[in-house]
Formats: structure tokens, sequence, C-alpha cells
């Protein structure tokens, strides 16, 4: 078990001032069997009325509108989260929806987790029920994590490169350790050559990419061996980008892999969304009107608080 | 209902300076091709000089059908037109089916009437389906700001007509009044140095010397 | 019969003329209109059909309407292994962006286009449900008031039920869902297939006509904005616009032409959005096949109206049934529509058979087949004589406060003597449908 403190801030620029900014955001930590918020604050400037609610995925986004003409939009989150990734098994998430303040600059200084804007539904109880969240353990998870989607086609290079590495397999350790395993030793992470809208057959082609590429293409084999998977959107303990990584639905809960890292994703991973590929879960989306050039900048800093032996 | 969107607005306008430019320049080209005939087989490129367009006809008789009846001209009295239809069918909640038919009916008027060895004589269906159609604008369209934003359109468009092609100053006079009627009437966003300076010009009834000034100003309106 | 009306074949064109009855096409990427051919003998229905009809379509609406519901939030049908969960979630009108958002009124489909044709055996088949953004409704609307017009006569002793009424029916429709503010048709825009429709439905309708971009969102509210900077709140979208391009925010998101924030506000419960998004998923060419069986398992009823005979390709054992029996089925490809991708097994060269035989054998979920229904004719004008040609129905059905059929429909029939497809894309025409009132 461990308390992490985490910090996600977005500032967006614009050489010139735009208009009708719309802005979605899915940077909050994931509440579930793994992770605990303990206070949360978020932030949004210029001030504006937002809005939150659960997305078809079970991922908590807010979003909102600046109509006026405008020059930048920060928007800041910070966080502590326990989290207790069992045997590296996320168990089921129950999509818990809980208010969070979001504060803007006219408002002042909110309190933690103190409700100001309604949530959107306030029914909690069908909340739990309804997104995707999963079926009970044992039971195969909602099955749209077993097809493949738009990012994440599989092509014939990578049909036959897992039809290859079947055949390889020793049974020395778990098949999907050991495809996580090979397809690290197959790509390379490199910067710059490929971009958010890239397929996992691209960066497969390309035999590398970053992180969204490693899970892009981890889920597409993972999928094609038989096993539902799903693309994840988080922070690790560090400091710098987002992480992505996949979970894979396997003897009945979702277990973490990172194939960015070759690991599992532990206690030092924040989860923030999940999704077929990267498009169901971005972490921010936007349009805006205008017509200058813009300048995206994140930053993220995750930190053990502490660290308590696990109990026995 | 009684409120009109920017697109919408702009439609309506739109309507109002194609179906009038239509209306006008077939007008005026009879008064052209009537010289045509047997006078002076060149007026036409006067003609093209004072609306500002390309003379690209090369001989009256090409003038006659191209500007006419040309789908490919975007300067033609058709292209003019089915601008207008186009403008029209995207409001057609607002003016009724019945009104945007006349629209309809013109093209397809003007359409028969191409290769007519007697244009005039034929295009007159045309002018009075035009009549029709404003005279439908007054009787179906409810709102009275639609119908207004129409008007500013068609009379700004015939205002610009009127200057062009040398109208007498009374006309002119006349046209910008009845633009100005229906301006105030509407929220459209102007400019007011445009106005002052047609104020002064159409005022003082000063159009001929200050013809070019008196186009920007047009030009520049809106 | 009816002989009245086809004298009267010019006065009526030329009235469909002067209101502008056109649908649009693209060819070779340039938008064309042209005049919608209209054949002036209806296809008659008497009362104690159309009452037959009418339920059987009613309770299909129903059906597909608890499917959809199903589908975006408890899943029994698949729980219960009546429907296979690979055909809903491999299919590509199945949106997960709407799971767990629940429709003003739990009504997903609201205006359904029904396709069925009459067998020789008198039966009617159902060919496919449209239940994204069915049209063709407003054609025989306006082929009605001008046939009336044009041969008042025709009608005076015939006893044919108004079918004008569509317009109040489609009101009532928007209303019962609207959650606050007007109703507004959303085209996208002049250069679309059908704004003919999309601008006639509105004038009659009493709904406002609107482009993307004069709805705007605010405060998890949508607006309607006018020009002057006042706005109005919008309760119903009647949109004609797919799925995808709705709303760059969800979808898309190189969306041009949609509303940026309108799934949140839907999803809110703030706005009506006819027809749901995600309609794609119940009426998919693969899911039709279990369309009897959703009657039975929502409604505990036999379903009155038949489906074509159809073998799925996903089964094995229908799947060497449609081997074996390739040159008599007409073979669908589950993505296509419009009259694409539907390929008749006797009019294949020994390649094509093959490839197709391929096709089928790699990627079985794709297709589907059924049985060639030898469909009754009907006779249509054709210069001076009449010539019998294929037709079918689109049928439309409105969910509201109830269920209910138009009285009416849009029968469209194919011009090629030779030809099954009647699609209007692939130069079919339309004719009126009379619904008798005894």
């Amino acid at each position: 078990m461990k308390v992490l403190q985490v910090q996600y801030e977005m500032r967006l620029t614009f050489d010139a001032p735009v208009t009708d900014h719309y802005f979605q955001f899915r940077c909050l930590p994931m509440e579930d069997d793994a992770q605990t918020v303990e206070t949360i604050q978020v932030a949004v400037e210029p001030a504006c009325a937002v809005h939150e609610r659960i997305d078809g995925f079970g991922n908590r986004m807010f979003y909102g509108e600046i109509l006026e003409p405008h020059d930048s939009l920060c928007v800041r989150m910070d966080a502590r989260v326990r989290v207790e990734r069992n045997s590296n098994r996320c168990s089921l998430e129950k999509c818990r929806m809980r208010p969070v303040s979001i504060e803007t600059p006219s408002t002042g200084i909110a309190g933690n987790l103190e409700p100001e804007s309604e949530p959107v539904c306030s029914d909690t109880a069908e909340i739990a029920q309804y997104p995707l969240a999963d079926s009970p353990a044992g039971e195969v998870p909602w099955i749209v994590y077993a097809y493949p989607s738009e990012l994440t086609r599989p092509d014939k290079e990578m049909k036959e490169w897992l039809d290859d590495i079947r055949k390889d397999y020793d049974s020395t350790c778990g098949f999907l350790e050991y495809l996580m395993h090979r397809l690290y030793q197959k790509l390379s992470y490199v910067q710059g050559q490929t971009h958010v809208g890239t397929t996992a057959a691209e960066a497969f082609a390309l035999s590398g990419g970053v992180c969204q590429d490693y899970a892009h293409v981890f889920a597409a084999m993972c999928r094609m061996a038989g096993f539902p998977a799903r693309y994840v959107a988080g922070m690790a303990v560090g400091e710098g980008a987002t992480h992505a990584w996949t979970e894979v639905w396997q003897d009945g809960a979702w277990a973490a892999y990172d194939p960015t890292h070759d690991c599992m994703a532990d206690d030092r991973y924040i989860k923030l969304s999940h999704g077929r590929d990267f498009i169901d879960c971005s972490v921010d989306r936007g349009s805006f009107f205008g017509a200058g050039g813009q300048e995206q900048t994140v930053y993220v800093k995750v930190a053990e608080t502490s660290t308590l032996p696990d109990m026995p | 209902m009684g409120i009109i969107s920017l697109e919408r607005a702009d439609h309506l306008y739109w309507i109002g300076r194609y179906t009038e430019r239509v209306f006008t320049t077939l007008v005026t080209f009879f008064d052209f091709y009537d010289q045509m005939i047997d006078m002076d087989l060149n007026a036409y490129q006067d003609y093209c000089k004072m609306v500002a367009i390309p003379d690209i006809y090369g001989d009256s008789g090409t003038f006659s059908k191209r500007y006419l009846f040309d789908k490919y001209d975007p300067n033609s009295v058709y292209s003019n037109l089915e601008r207008a239809y186009d403008n029209a069918i995207v409001v057609r909640d607002e003016i009724s089916s019945y009104t945007l038919a006349y629209i309809q009916l013109a093209l397809d008027h003007l359409q028969a009437a191409s290769g007519s060895a007697a244009p005039h004589y034929d295009l007159q269906q045309v002018i009075d389906d035009l009549h029709a159609f404003w005279g439908c604008v007054d009787d179906r369209i409810d709102d009275e700001e639609a119908r207004n934003i129409m008007k500013c359109g068609k009379y700004l468009e015939r205002l610009d007509l009127y200057i062009r092609l040398g109208y007498p100053d009374r006309d002119i006079e006349r046209g910008y009044s009845k633009f100005v009627n229906r301006l105030d009437k509407v929220h459209l966003k102007y400019h007011e140095e445009c106005r002052g300076k047609l104020d002064e010009i159409i005022g003082f009834g000063r159009v001929k010397e200050h013809r070019d000034e008196a186009v920007a100003a047009v030009w520049n309106f809106f | 019969m009816l002989l009245d009306l086809v004298d009267h074949k010019e006065s009526i064109n030329r009235l469909l003329a002067r209101y502008g009855v056109k649908f649009g096409i693209y060819k070779n990427y340039v938008f064309h209109e042209q005049l919608f051919p209209f054949d002036p003998i209806p296809r008659v229905i008497t009362q104690k059909e159309f009452d037959y009809l009418n339920r059987g379509l009613s309770q299909r609406v129903q059906a597909l309407n608890c499917f959809l519901t199903d589908v975006y939030s408890e899943r029994k049908i698949v729980k219960d292994g009546v429907i296979p969960a690979d055909f809903i979630y491999s299919s590509k009108g199945y949106l997960p962006q709407c799971e767990g958002i629940t429709p003003p009124k739990k009504i997903y489909s609201h205006i359904s286009g029904i396709d069925l044709v009459q067998g020789r055996d008198g039966d009617w088949y159902i060919l496919e449900d449209n239940l994204r953004i069915p049209s063709g409704a407003s054609y025989p609307m306006i082929a009605r008031d001008l046939t009336r017009q044009a041969a008042p006569e025709a009608f005076t002793r015939r006893h044919v039920l108004d079918n004008r009424n569509y317009a109040s029916m489609l009101r009532q429709t928007m209303d019962y869902v609207n959650t606050g503010g007007i109703n507004v048709v959303l085209t996208p825009g002049r250069y679309n297939a059908a704004f003919f429709e999309h601008s006639y439905l509105a004038e009659r309708s009493g709904a406002v006509l609107c482009m993307p971009q004069d709805l705007a969102v605010e405060d998890n509210k949508l607006y309607y904005r006018s020009y002057e900077g006042r706005k109005m709140q919008v309760g119903a979208v009647y949109r004609r616009i797919s799925d995808e391009y709705l709303d760059p925010l969800c979808f898309l998101p190189e969306s041009l032409i949609g509303v940026p924030g309108l799934m949140n506000v839907y999803a809110s419960g703030n706005v009506a959005v006819i027809n749901a998004p995600g309609n794609g998923v119940a009426d998919d060419k693969g899911i039709y096949y279990f369309v009897p069986h959703m009657i039975r398992y929502y409604l505990g009823e036999e379903a009155i109206l038949k489906n074509a005979p159809t073998y799925l390709a996903f089964y094995e054992k229908d799947r060497s049934f449609i081997l074996e029996h390739l040159n008599r089925l007409v073979v669908k490809d589950v993505s296509e529509a419009g009259g694409y991708g539907v390929v008749f097994g006797s009019n294949l060269s020994a390649g094509e058979f093959q490839k197709l035989a391929d096709a089928i054998k790699a990627e079985p979920r794709r297709f589907i087949a059924q049985e060639v229904i030898d469909f009754v004719d009907l006779m249509i004008v054709d210069g001076n004589k009449q010539v019998p040609r294929k037709a079918d129905l689109r049928a439309f059905v409105l969910a509201g406060e109830e269920t209910r059929v138009w009285p009416s429909g849009l029968t469209r029939f194919s011009r090629n003597p030779d030809s099954f497809v009647v699609n209007s894309s692939q130069g079919g025409g339309f004719k009126d449908t009379w619904v008798l009132s005894h």
C-alpha cells in the first residue's frame, strides 16, 4: 500500500485570443478497489462553470466552456491517493462517484471535497449499476474489450508475430508475461516518430513509439490471443508526462501490465481512465474557434508520501 | 418564433441580394439588349464595365446567351438565381414552400427561355415570378424581422446596381431611403462610416461625381 | 382503375417540379440534385391489411426499443444467451459512449423506417429496419398534397386516409420527449442527399431548421443562438446528422459539422436527441436475424410480421447451407447500406462466385444470406403503357406516448425491369401509398 501525492497541470496558450472553447477532462484519479482518493482539488482558469459526469466507459470526467475571448486555459489537479493494487491485480472498480469541487479564481479557494456543483447524477445507486464497469468476478467482463477498436486493429504482420510467439512459448512463466517480455524486446521507446492518432499496426511496423503505442500494441495482441484487454491512461511515480498501460482480463479480474517497462503496474501507478484505446479515454479533449497557433504543456508529478509495510 | 441565428440572418440577407440582382439586371439588360439589336452592337462592353464583371464574351450574341443562361458563368443571371435558391431553401421553414416555389419557377422559366430568339419576351415570365416571390414574402412570412433582413439585402443590392448603372439621382435617393428604413428596424451590425458617407453623397445629390466612393461605401457597408 | 391519376401525370409532375421535390446525389464527388421520379399510380392498402401491418410493425419497433434500452444498460439479452455478444459488441453501430445514458422517456428509436415487401403469396416480409435516420416520409406527404391539387376527383369517393398528418405526428413525437425548449431539425447542410426532406419536415412540423453552427452548448444546456446575441433553449433535436459527426468531443475529433458538447447535454438529460445515438447496433443486418427472438424475449409474443428467411454465416450450420445454395440466395454485407453490398448469387460469374464464397469463409460475421423473395410487381406508367416493376414499402413507425404506424409510407420501385434494387440512389422512383379508411 502506498499513499501518493499526485499533481496534474495542463496549460494551453494561444497566440491570438480564441472563443467558443469547449473542454473535457478525464484527469481525476479513478476510484476503485485499488485506489482511494483521500483529498482532491481541481482548479480551472479562466473561471467558468464546470459539470461532471461518468462517461460510457465508467470514467469520471468534467467539462465546460469559455465562450468569451481568452488566450489561455489552465487546468490543475492535486490529490492524495491511497493505492493498494493487491498482488498486481486490480479487482472490480465500482465506479463510485464522489463530487469534486472545481476551484476557479473567482470563487477563491474551495474546500476539499465539498460539493459546490451538483454531481450530474445524484442517484449514486444507479451509477454503481451502469457503466461498464464490470460484471461479478469470474464472469467475462463487458465484452467490448474483446474486440479490436479503431486504433488497435491488428494487421497480418501482428498476427504472424503473435503466432510465432505462441510457438516459442515454453510455459516457464505466464503467457501474457512472456508476450509482454517479447514485445518489450521487439519495440524500442522512441519519441517523435508516432503521434496520438498512430494505430497499433503502424507503431508495430515502426517497431517502436511511446507508452501509448506500447499499450495499444499489447492490448491488440492480448485480444488476438483471446484475452479482453483495455487501454489505461494514468500516471506513474516521477515527474514529466502522463503514462499509459494495459489491463488484461485474466482469471476473473483485471491485471495491469505496463508493456513500456516490461513489468506489472503496481502501487506506484495512478489510474485515471480506461477504454478500448486512447480515443475513448483521452485525458483532455477540446475544441475552440480561433485563427492563431497554440501551445500545450502538460506537467505531471507523482510522489510517495508514505509507505506502510504490507500487513500479513 | 422570433429568433434568427447568425447563419440564418445571412441567408435571408442574401436571398434579398440575389433575387434583386437578377431582377434589376434583367430589367436593365433589356435596355442594352434593345440597343444591341440594331444600334450599338458593343453596348454590352460598357455594361460589363459598369457592373464590374470580366468581359469574357467576345460579341453581343455570345453575351446575350452566356450572360443570361450559362450555368458555368459565375456572373450569369442563371448563376445568381441559383444562389438565391440555395440561400432560400435553407430557410424554407421561415419563408414557406409556397414562397420558395417562385424562385424554383423563375429558375425553370429562365432555363426554358435559354436559346430563345426573343429573350425579352420570354424572360418576362421570370420577372413575373420574382414579383410574385416578393408578394409572398410580404404575405406569408410572419416574422417581421426576417422580412426586414431580406429587404435590407434587396434594397442594398438595388442601390448598388443603380449607382453602378448610372440611374438618375431621384431613383438612387428613393432606393437609399427604402434601404435605411429597413436597416433601422433590424439588428444587423454595419459600418457607421459607410452610412455617413452615403448620407452625404446621396443626400447632396453628388452620386455622379463620387460614384466610386459610393460604390465602395455600399461594398463595405456590412 | 386509377386512370384518372394517370391522366393527370403531367400536371402532377409540373407541381412536383415547382416545389422542388428532389434528392441529391454525388457523382464523381460533385453534388447534383435531381427530381425524384414519381409514379402517379399509388400502392393501395386496405384498412384490414393496414391494421395487420400496424400491429406487426408496432410490435417490432417496441421490441427494438426494448433491445436498445437493454444493450445500453443491463445487457440481459446477452447474459441470457439469446443474442451472441459478438453481434452486438463488434457491430459498427454499437457505441460504448452511449452506455449508461438513459434517453428522455427511454425512447431510442422515435422514427423508424421499416422496409417490407409483399410476396406473391400475399404475405408481407420485413427486409430491413432503419433506426438511425431513415428518410423518405416527406415524399409521399408532399406528393399527396400535390396530387390532390392536380386530380381532386380521384379522391372524392375512394376514402383514402389523409397522410399529411405526418407533420403533426412528428411534432407530437418531438414534443413528447422534449426536455424544455424549442424543437429543431438539425441538418448537416444544403449538400445532403435528403436536404429537401429536412427543410420540408421542419416547415411542416413547425420545428426550426438549423445547421450545427446555429446551436451552442452553454452551462450544460443546448441553445439556438440569434444573430443579435439572444438565445433560446432547445429541448429536442431531430438530427439528420449521423452519430459519429454529432459531437467532436465525444466521437470523431476531426468532425467539423458537429456541436461540441452536445453529448454531455444529452447524457445529462437536458435535451432529447431524435433518434438516439447508438441505434445502429439494432438495425445491423446481422441483428435483423434476431428480431423475432427479441420480440419473444421482451414482449413474450410471437412476431406478427415475418422476416425474409435468413441465414447467418456466423453459425457453422448456416454457413455450410449458404455455401451450398449460394446460387439461389441473396448475400448482404452487414456493413453496407443504401442498396450497396447486396449480391445475388445467381448473377455471379464463376470467378466472382468463388471470391464471394472465400470472403464468407474468411469473415463469416460480415455476411448474411437470404432467400430471394418473389415479391409482387406494381404497375407503373411508362410512356403510354403500364408495366410491372418490383417495389418495396418503407413504413414509418413513430414512437412517442404510444407506438404507431403512419397510415401511408414510401413505396419505392425499380425503373429497371430486371432489377430488385429500388433505392433512389440507384435510380429508383417512388409512389404514394394509400391506406383506405374502410
